[in-house]
C-alpha cells in the first residue's frame, strides 16, 4: 500500500519560484503541489485544494500573507492546517506579519523546505 | 663846616686852660729845680758853715731856706690858681653862650617841624584826593559791589554796582548800617544777627572774610545769593572801617546746582550700573568706583581709591599697555580681592580735564555669558552630534529601506536560482561531476549573496536595543562557545583572564553575542596556521582625558567614569597600518575576496556605539592585533 500524497499548496506571487519549488518537492514523490500566484485567492485555493500544509508568501502585491493566513485560519475546515510563511524576514513590518509562526527564510535550499514540510506535518 | 662862635669859645677858653696848667707845670718845675740846686748850694754851705752839724740834717731846718722856699711856693701856687680862675670864667661863658644857641635851635628845629608837619598834612590830603579822583571811576566801573563800612559798621560809601545789586540808591545807603540794611536774614529767612556778621567780625577781629553761602537782601525784600569779601581798613594801626566787595552768584550758583544735579544723576546712573565703572587718573590709580564695581571685585569703594587699576587685572595682563585698548572692548582675565580670576569685558575711554588724561573703564563680569556661551558651544556640539547622528540615522534608515527592497527583490531571484540548482543537481548523471561542480559554485555564490544581503540588512537595520543589565564575562562565555567549534577546527588556544566580579553592564546580550562573535571569527581567520586566542575583560577607572574620553556630553565617557573592557588579543599577522582607519567602514575587508562581506566591523561598530561604548582595533607590539570594546558600567563611577 502506496502512502498518500501530502498536499502542499503554495501562495507566492513569484510564479518561477512556486513552480520551481513544485518541481522539486513533485520529484520527491511526496507531495502533491499547488501552486496559486494570487494572494487574493489564497483563501479560495485552500477551501478548494484543501492542503496538508500551506507555504505562504507575506508580502504580495495583491495581499499581505499575514492577512490571508487569519482568513484561513477563520475557516472552520482550515483552522487547523498548518501555515509556513516563506519570507525573505527583512523587515520589521514582515516580522509583524509573521507574528511568530513558523517560517523558512528565502533563499532556502530544497532539503530545508522539505525538512521544515515535514516537521510541521508530523505535528 | 663852620664852627658856631661858641665853640670857639669854648675851645679858646680849653686852650688857655691848657696853657696855664703847663705854665704852671713849667714854673714848678723850674721852681723844684731851682729849690734842688738851692738845697743843695744850701745843704753845701750849710756842711761848710757848720761843719758840727751831723750829715743828712734837713736844709729847711735852716730858716733862711725855709723863707725863701715858701716864696717860691706861694708864686706857683698863685699862678696855678690864676689859670684855674681863668678857666672858669672861660667855661661860664661857654656854658652861658651854649645854652641860649641850644634854646634858639629848639625853637627854630620846632618851627620848621611844624611847618613840615602841615606840608605833609597838605601833601596827604592832595595825595588822598588824587587817589579818590582816580580810584572814583574804577570803584563806579566795578561790576561787584563795593561799600565802605565806618568802624560801626555804616555805609560811609557804595559804589554804583552796590546800588544795582541791591536794589537802592547810593544815597539811601550811605551812612546805614550795612548788616540791617542788606544782610539781616538768613537765606533760610531766620534773623541774622549783627555780631554773627562775619563783615562785622573784620571791623571787630580785624581779619578778612570771605563767604559765598549767604544771602543779601534787596531793597524790594527779595534776596539773591551773594560771595562777599570783607577786608579791614586801618589807619595807623587802627581800625577805620572795612570794605566789603560782594557780587551776585545767582548764575553761579544755578551753575553749581545744576553741576551738582549733573553729577549726582551721573552718580546715579554709575551707582546703579551692574557694570563696574572705574575712573583712573594719567598714573593709573583709581579715581571712581561704583557700586558694581564692589559688586564684581569685591573691593570697597575707600579700598579701591588711589591704587593701581592693574591690580584688577589678572597677572598676565597686566603689561598690557592701556593706550592699546583705549577705544576698543576687550575681553581679559579679572582678579577679584579674594584672587579668584573670572571673564571680563572691557571698554576703556579717555577723557581730559585741567590739561590731565583720565581713564574710563566700564567692566562687564561675563563669567556667566561664558558659561552660556560655553553651554551653547557644547550644545551646539551636542546638537552638531545629534544632528549628524540624525542624518546618519536618517541615512542609515534610508539605506535600510532601500537595502530592505532590494533584499526582497533579491531573495526571490536567489530562492529561484536556489532551487533550480538544486534541482538540476538531483537531475545529474552521476559521473557528471563537472556540472555538478558549476552548480554547486552557483549554490556558493546564492549564499554568498544572500550573506551580504543579510550583513547590509544588520547594518543597516534600526538600533533598537533590548538592554538589560548582564553579566559581562557571561556574554563572552557565550559568544566564545559559538566559535568553539571554529577554534577546534583552527588549533587554537583559547585564553580567558576574566575578572571576577565585575560590574553589571547594560547590554542586549544577543547583540552583543553577534559583536563578539565576529571579533573572535575575525581574530580565528587572522590565525589560519594556529596561534592563541585571548579574551581578557577587567574594570577601570577613567583618570583622563583619551580617546573619545572627555567632558563634552558628545564624547562617549567622562574623566571618572567606571569602564568594562574587553580586550581580544590574537597573535595573527595584524592589520596593514595603512588599513586600520578603514576597518570599520562598510564593505572593507582584508580578506581574500569571497571570504568576507566586509560588513562584519561595519555593523559591529554600529552595535557597540548603539550602546554607548567604543571600539578600538590596534596593532600589538608582539605581534597580532588586540580589539578593545568599553562600556560604561551599570551604576558606577
Amino acid at each position: 500500500m502506496t502512502m498518500a500524497k501530502k498536499r502542499i499548496l503554495l501562495i507566492d506571487d513569484e510564479p518561477s519560484f512556486t513552480r520551481m519549488l513544485r518541481l522539486n518537492l513533485e520529484k520527491t514523490g511526496a507531495y502533491e503541489v499547488r501552486e496559486e500566484n494570487r494572494g487574493a485567492h489564497g483563501l479560495a485555493a485552500a477551501r478548494e485544494f484543501k492542503p496538508d500544509l500551506i507555504l505562504l508568501d507575506v508580502i504580495m502585491p495583491d495581499a499581505d500573507g499575514g492577512d490571508v493566513a487569519a482568513q484561513i485560519k477563520a475557516d472552520k475546515n482550515l483552522k487547523d492546517t498548518p501555515i509556513v510563511f516563506l519570507t525573505a524576514v527583512v523587515t520589521k513590518k514582515e516580522e509583524g506579519m509573521i507574528g511568530g509562526r513558523p517560517f523558512i527564510a528565502k533563499p532556502a535550499s530544497v532539503k530545508e523546505v522539505i525538512d521544515c514540510i515535514e516537521k510541521h506535518l508530523a505535528k | 663846616m663852620r664852627k658856631p662862635k661858641e665853640n670857639l669859645l669854648l675851645d679858646f677858653s680849653l686852650i688857655t686852660l691848657v696853657i696855664m696848667i703847663v705854665v704852671a707845670t713849667a714854673i714848678s718845675a723850674l721852681v723844684t729845680a731851682k729849690l734842688n740846686q738851692h738845697v743843695w748850694v744850701l745843704k753845701a754851705y750849710d756842711a761848710a758853715m757848720r761843719p758840727e752839724a751831723p750829715k743828712g740834717t734837713d736844709p729847711f731846718s735852716v730858716p733862711e731856706i725855709r723863707e725863701n722856699f715858701r716864696g717860691v711856693l706861694w708864686m706857683t701856687y698863685g699862678a696855678v690858681g690864676g689859670g684855674f680862675v681863668i678857666l672858669y670864667i672861660s667855661l661860664i661863658s661857654v656854658v652861658a653862650r651854649n645854652s641860649r644857641t641850644i634854646n634858639q635851635q629848639r625853637a627854630a628845629l620846632e618851627a620848621a617841624n611844624a611847618d613840615l608837619r602841615a606840608a605833609y598834612e597838605q601833601l596827604r590830603e592832595t595825595q588822598e584826593r588824587l587817589v579818590q579822583e582816580r580810584m572814583a571811576p574804577i570803584l563806579n566801573s566795578a561790576g561787584e559791589g563795593i561799600c565802605g563800612l565806618d568802624p560801626q559798621g555804616n555805609i560811609t560809601f557804595a559804589n554804583p554796582a552796590a546800588a544795582t545789586l541791591t536794589g537802592w540808591d547810593v544815597e539811601d545807603l550811605i551812612g546805614k548800617p550795612h548788616h540791617d540794611v542788606l544782610h539781616h536774614t538768613r537765606a533760610d529767612g531766620t534773623l541774622y544777627g549783627g555780631d554773627e556778621c562775619p563783615i562785622y567780625a573784620a571791623l571787630r577781629e580785624g581779619a578778612a572774610r570771605q563767604v559765598d553761602n549767604e544771602v543779601f537782601w534787596k531793597k524790594d525784600g527779595t534776596s539773591f545769593p551773594v560771595e562777599y569779601i570783607s577786608t579791614p581798613m586801618r589807619k595807623e594801626g587802627t581800625i577805620i572801617g572795612a570794605v566789603v566787595t560782594f557780587e551776585d552768584i545767582t548764575q553761579r550758583k544755578q551753575a553749581e546746582k545744576a553741576l551738582r544735579e549733573s553729577e549726582m544723576r551721573f552718580r546715579s546712573v554709575a551707582q546703579s550700573a551692574s557694570d563696574a565703572i572705574i575712573s583712573a587718573d594719567e598714573r593709573g590709580l583709581i579715581i571712581l568706583w561704583n557700586r558694581g564695581a564692589e559688586t564684581i571685585f569685591g573691593y570697597a569703594e575707600k579700598e579701591a581709591l588711589g591704587t593701581p587699576l592693574t591690580r584688577l587685572l589678572s597677572e598676565r595682563y597686566r603689561s598690557a599697555h592701556k593706550t592699546a585698548m583705549v577705544g576698543k572692548t576687550v575681553e581679559l582675565e579679572g582678579l577679584r580681592k579674594h584672587g579668584g580670576e573670572f571673564p571680563l569685558e572691557l571698554s576703556l575711554g579717555t577723557w581730559m580735564a585741567e590739561d590731565q588724561l583720565f581713564y574710563t573703564a566700564i567692566i562687564r563680569d561675563i563669567t556667566e555669558r561664558k558659561q552660556a556661551e560655553m553651554k551653547l558651544k557644547e550644545t551646539s556640539a551636542e546638537l552638531q552630534a545629534l544632528q549628524l547622528q540624525l542624518i546618519q540615522a536618517e541615512k542609515m534608515e534610508s539605506v535600510g529601506t532601500l537595502a530592505a527592497g532590494i533584499a526582497h527583490e533579491v531573495k526571490n531571484p536567489l530562492s529561484i536560482v536556489l532551487m533550480g540548482v538544486n534541482y538540476l543537481s538531483d537531475q545529474l548523471p552521476p559521473d557528471d561531476d563537472i556540472t555538478r561542480s558549476v552548480l554547486q559554485d552557483m549554490d556558493n555564490a546564492v549564499r554568498k549573496a544572500d550573506s551580504v544581503i543579510r550583513g547590509l540588512l544588520d547594518f543597516s537595520a534600526a538600533g533598537a536595543l533590548s538592554l538589560n543589565a548582564e553579566d559581562l564575562n557571561f556574554v563572552v562565555q557565550q559568544s566564545l562557545l559559538l566559535v568553539k567549534h571554529e577554534t577546534d577546527r583552527s588549533h587554537l588556544r583559547v585564553v580567558k583572564e576574566l575578572t571576577e566580579n565585575l560590574p553589571a553592564v547594560k547590554l542586549d546580550k544577543g547583540k552583543i553575542e553577534q559583536v563578539l562573535v565576529n571579533i573572535f571569527i575575525n581574530a580565528i581567520h587572522a590565525m589560519p596556521g594556529g596561534g592563541t586566542l585571548t579574551v581578557r575583560t577587567y574594570a577601570k577607572r577613567l583618570m583622563e582625558v583619551g580617546h573619545r574620553v572627555g567632558s563634552r556630553k558628545a564624547d562617549h565617557f567622562r574623566i571618572g567614569d567606571t569602564v568594562l573592557v574587553t580586550e581580544v588579543d590574537d597573535t595573527g599577522t595584524g592589520i596593514p597600518p595603512d588599513k586600520l582607519t578603514k576597518i570599520f567602514d562598510p564593505f572593507f575587508t582584508t580578506k581574500p575576496t569571497g571570504k568576507g562581506t566586509g560588513l562584519g566591523l561595519a555593523v559591529t561598530s554600529k552595535i557597540v556605539a548603539l550602546h554607548g561604548g567604543t571600539i578600538d582595533i590596534r596593532n600589538r607590539e608582539e605581534g597580532g592585533a588586540r580589539v578593545t570594546i568599553m562600556f560604561k558600567a551599570e551604576g558606577r563611577g
